[in-house]
């Protein structure tokens, strides 16, 4: 009974979705108030993000005439518990909480693409034609950037080898596992195939999160919104907060898997933040100086010059470098 | 009679009683046919962890004996009993899915029966030679089960016969040379499966990697994997969807698989470098399909795109050699039986009911097929890997192989064509049942028939159970495969921990392969515990949304920027989903070439044989005198060889 009070604990209050949605929402209004220093504005107080999304639960929902009514309204929960059960499988081995393994790097990927999957989905049950066509372009979005994603993470997972001068093992996708190898040997991106994996997976984050430049699937000028287009109320504020999930979790996954994870002192702690902070920052950057790129300019690039970078750095790790 | 025997025996006896029904009395075919699969289901469960043998001594084909000789093993036993399960839900389908149609057409039970029976036969058989027979049955089976079905699927019938019997033929000449091969070293009992498990075959001398190539391309021509698939796309046309769930989606792939995995794991001591091949074709096959499937337009066509990409992943899990890999990759063949038949069988609902299996004439479905709509939805995430249904947990131990095996770029590989598998199926899941409903489909709704519904039902259900709770499949089933021992692991997926030291190469030695036996599988994923906190997150939310306002949702048009939306011309079909891709610069001609058969080996050889053809045509010429001239030539040439030959 105890350890399942305790993982409903972890699960749901800290470090799982409690804990991760509130530093999502500070993440969310970290990025509104760069943007506006960008755009020499004052900018949104603290609360703004937790009050958008309070006022969204208490609006009704409305259902589209011709949408499919249980798939339009179970995708949004599906997204939620998906980059729930994500954030708190990235939280769990960073902080050393988790008496055994549940996850690896894999089921992490995969509970990171179901909030795209649960909008691509919901979008296409909504039956409206312009979320069709952005459903269409998130999905085209996802393949184009998975295939790099994947590559640049397993370059972490293939660096851990010859640990203590012996071979343990061909790698591992486990995450403690990576996490013990770079305490014992050094961070990942202190190699080269570590660090020009981490540059790729950071373009791919930007992607993931739907920021410009890759915003494609929303492109609210083209397509009002696009696959969101239908949703309000408790399902959009159910979006949004998978949204600032992810914003909390992708970062932190960067810096397990690349950036030596969390150390439990003070110093550790203040450096794990400020790396996820710079993570955050510079993909805001990124967002307000760049436009956006076309659905086809998209695909190329990530399965050209970003998946290139990524398979080599993964060749290099395979053969030691 | 022998609990062997029956396996075998009850389906042939009432597919022979089902053929010789008269056709005035064609109801009473489909009610041999249900009976003779539940019969031929209990007695094939029936034998599942039996390690009994059978012997009669049979005739002599030549220098080969042919006896009837059975022996049930870890794999065969359970793979029985799932073939006649996929082949009782099949006809409990066809039952349901011909009703109110005049009844299933020719002899269709029949042929289900009988394919079932010789399905058992290879399984069961403990003979290279018995092995053959079955398996050129479950051919013959599958070009006669198209054949009746619909005027259209002659094309894809005579293309499949050909096809698989060419790959029969390299299982036979594989079996020939392994008996030439053991009758020089003079083995006492040759072609008598126990004994070549016993003591191996090595692949270091030339016939013998000859015979495995052999042996491996009537695998794949089963299975369907490249480049010997081109059967199933042409043929999944013209037939039944039933047909196609039942042979191409479910038997043919535990045939292809079984014997795959008996001849890189029991039969042949495997080297690194054939290993190597069947990665590659695992890679090659499961991307280039997914790839093909992506831009297809019709549903049965796509199907059976993906029906060849997935077995891409059972040969990159056998080939891996690692006992997590080779588990992943048979968990994986009956996953896919599982929800490949879900998914075929779904579309045949939709067919049933529409006439079309064009997507893009299709939409708007979800509706008015409720119960289809939610089985292939669930089958659709499990093909395309989505945790935690069962296609995620296969996969994930196929990943794990990889690791194991040192193989990042084919891991990268079969993530990204997971992702691919995804992407065709949202493609499915928009085009068939969401957007607006297209007014030709007038109200199609879905058949009460629990003859369809039934099946469907169960499959979706499997796909849940599995992915939740795989422990139990994996320690009694699929572990026994590469030889660890269920009695020596702790049941279920919770207590297995595990470390990838411990993932040993296949052909480690028993008493290790044993010890590791707990740790094996799920380790470190429990995969229930995920599926837990899925749930209890989307409750939570849920629970957290109806805090608001509550009442029934409000029903408001479709908002396309307040214009009013016509169904006919506002709609956004699926067929368009991924012009982008196949518009790309290196894929566009690689995708032409593919449409046109340019990468089929039976077009490239039909290619190259019709000089040929015309060349025999033009001597063909019909005038008398020219046969005469050829005869004379012909006895001319015998004389002077018969002459100065010696």
């Amino acid at each position: 009974m105890g350890a399942i009070a305790e993982w409903v604990f972890h699960l749901l209050v800290f470090p799982g979705v409690l804990f991760s949605v509130t530093l999502g929402l500070v993440l969310v209004w970290l990025e509104r108030k760069v943007t506006a220093l960008v755009q020499w504005r004052k900018g949104p107080p603290l609360a703004q993000p937790f009050w958008d999304v309070v006022k969204l639960f208490g609006k009704e929902t409305i259902l589209p005439a011709d949408s499919v009514p249980r798939a339009f309204l179970a995708m949004p929960l599906v997204a939620f518990a998906g980059a729930g059960v994500a954030a708190s499988l990235v939280w769990l081995p960073l902080l050393g909480l988790a008496e055994r393994p549940v996850g690896d790097l894999i089921v992490v990927l995969y509970l990171l693409a179901m909030p795209s999957l649960a909008l691509i989905l919901g979008a296409s049950a909504s039956g409206n034609p312009l979320a069709a066509i952005g459903a269409s372009r998130d999905v085209k979005l996802l393949l184009g950037y998975e295939l790099p994603f994947v590559a640049a993470l397993l370059v972490a997972a293939f660096q851990v080898r010859d640990v203590d001068g012996a071979q343990v093992s061909a790698g591992t996708l486990s995450l403690e596992g990576i996490l013990a190898f770079q305490q014992q040997v050094g961070s990942v991106l202190a190699r080269p195939s570590g660090l020009l994996a981490f540059l790729a997976a950071i373009i791919c984050v930007q992607a993931k999160l739907g920021r410009v430049p890759f915003d494609v699937a929303e492109a609210e000028t083209e397509i009002g919104e696009g696959a969101l287009l239908e949703y309000g109320g408790v399902g959009l504020g159910l979006f949004k907060l998978a949204h600032a999930l992810q914003l909390a979790t992708l970062p932190a996954l960067l810096v397990l898997v690349f950036w030596g994870g969390l150390t439990a002192t003070v110093w550790g702690v203040l450096a794990f933040a400020g790396k996820v902070l710079a993570i955050v920052v510079v993909v805001v950057l990124v967002e307000n100086t760049n436009p956006r790129v076309r659905i086809d300019q998209a695909l190329r690039f990530f399965w050209g010059p970003v998946a290139l970078v990524a398979l080599v750095a993964l060749l290099a790790a395979r053969l030691g470098y | 009679m022998n609990a062997l025997l029956l396996p075998i025996v009850v389906p042939l006896l009432a597919g022979v009683l089902a053929l010789l029904v008269p056709p005035a009395w064609r109801a009473w075919r489909a009610v041999i046919g249900a009976l003779g699969a539940v019969a031929g289901c209990a007695v094939s469960w029936s034998i599942v962890g039996s390690r009994a043998g059978f012997a009669v001594a049979g005739f002599a084909v030549g220098p080969l004996p042919l006896d009837v000789v059975l022996r049930a093993d870890g794999f065969s036993g359970w793979a029985v009993g799932f073939a006649a399960t996929m082949a009782l839900l099949c006809a409990v389908y066809s039952i349901g899915w011909y009703r109110e149609r005049g009844g299933a057409p020719g002899h269709h039970y029949a042929w289900m029966l009988i394919a079932s029976s010789g399905a058992a036969t290879v399984l069961l058989a403990d003979q290279l030679l018995l092995l053959v027979v079955g398996w050129e049955v479950v051919t013959l089976c599958l070009f006669l089960l198209v054949i009746g079905g619909r005027a259209e699927g002659s094309e894809g019938a005579a293309k499949a016969f050909v096809m698989l019997g060419l790959g029969d033929l390299a299982l036979l000449c594989g079996v020939v040379l392994i008996a030439l091969s053991q009758q020089q070293a003079g083995v006492e009992r040759p072609l008598e499966i126990s004994a070549l498990r016993a003591a191996p075959l090595g692949t270091s001398s030339g016939p013998l990697i000859v015979a495995w190539l052999l042996l491996f391309s009537a695998a794949i021509a089963k299975a369907g994997a490249m480049p010997l698939h081109t059967w199933i796309p042409t043929m999944a046309k013209g037939s039944n969807p039933v047909v196609m769930a039942f042979l191409p989606g479910s038997i043919d792939k535990v045939l292809g698989i079984y014997l795959l995995a008996r001849i890189s794991l029991d039969w042949f001591e495997t080297s690194a470098a054939l290993r190597m091949v069947v990665m590659s074709v695992g890679v090659v096959t499961m991307l280039g399909a997914v790839f093909m499937a992506m831009i297809q337009h019709d549903l049965r066509r796509l199907l059976a795109y993906h029906a060849v990409s997935q077995v891409g992943y059972m040969l990159l899990g056998i080939g891996t050699g690692t006992v997590i890999g080779v588990i992943g990759g048979v968990f994986h063949m009956l996953n896919h039986a599982i929800y490949k038949a879900c998914l075929f069988l779904g579309a045949g609902s939709v067919e049933r009911e529409t006439g079309t299996a064009d997507l893009a004439r299709l939409g708007g479905l979800g509706r008015t097929f409720p119960v289809t709509f939610a089985c292939m939805f669930v089958a659709a995430l499990a093909i395309s890997g989505i945790p935690p249904l069962n296609g995620f947990a296969s996969k994930w131990l196929v990943y794990q192989g990889c690791v194991a095996a040192d193989q990042p770029l084919f891991l990268v590989a079969a993530v990204f064509g997971s992702a691919l598998t995804l992407a065709s199926f949202v493609k499915v899941l928009h085009s068939v049942f969401c957007g607006p409903r297209a007014a030709h489909l007038g109200d199609a709704r879905e058949t009460s028939s629990p003859g369809v519904l039934l099946p469907l039902g169960t499959l979706a259900a499997a796909c849940v159970l599995l992915g939740v709770l795989p422990g139990a499949v994996l320690d009694g089933f699929v572990g026994p495969v590469v030889g660890l021992a269920p009695d020596g692991a702790v049941s279920g997926a919770s207590a297995l921990q595990g470390d990838p030291a411990t993932w040993l190469p296949v052909g480690a030695p028993p008493e290790v392969i044993a010890a590791a036996a707990p740790r094996f599988a799920m380790s470190s994923f429990a995969p229930w515990l995920v599926a837990g906190l899925l749930l209890g997150v989307a409750v939570v939310a849920a629970f957290a949304g109806s805090l608001g306002r509550s009442g029934a949702p409000r029903v408001r048009p479709t908002f396309i920027g307040g214009e009013a939306l016509d169904r006919e011309r506002h709609r956004f079909v699926g067929t368009g989903f991924y012009r982008t891709v196949e518009e790309l610069p290196v894929l566009r001609p690689v995708f032409r070439r593919g449409e046109r058969g340019g990468f089929d080996p039976y077009e490239v050889s039909i290619g190259f044989g019709r000089p040929v053809v015309a060349l025999l045509r033009r001597l063909h010429s019909g005038v008398l005198t020219d046969y005469c001239a050829w005869c004379f030539a012909g006895t001319a040439v015998l004389f002077v060889a018969l002459l100065f030959g010696r």
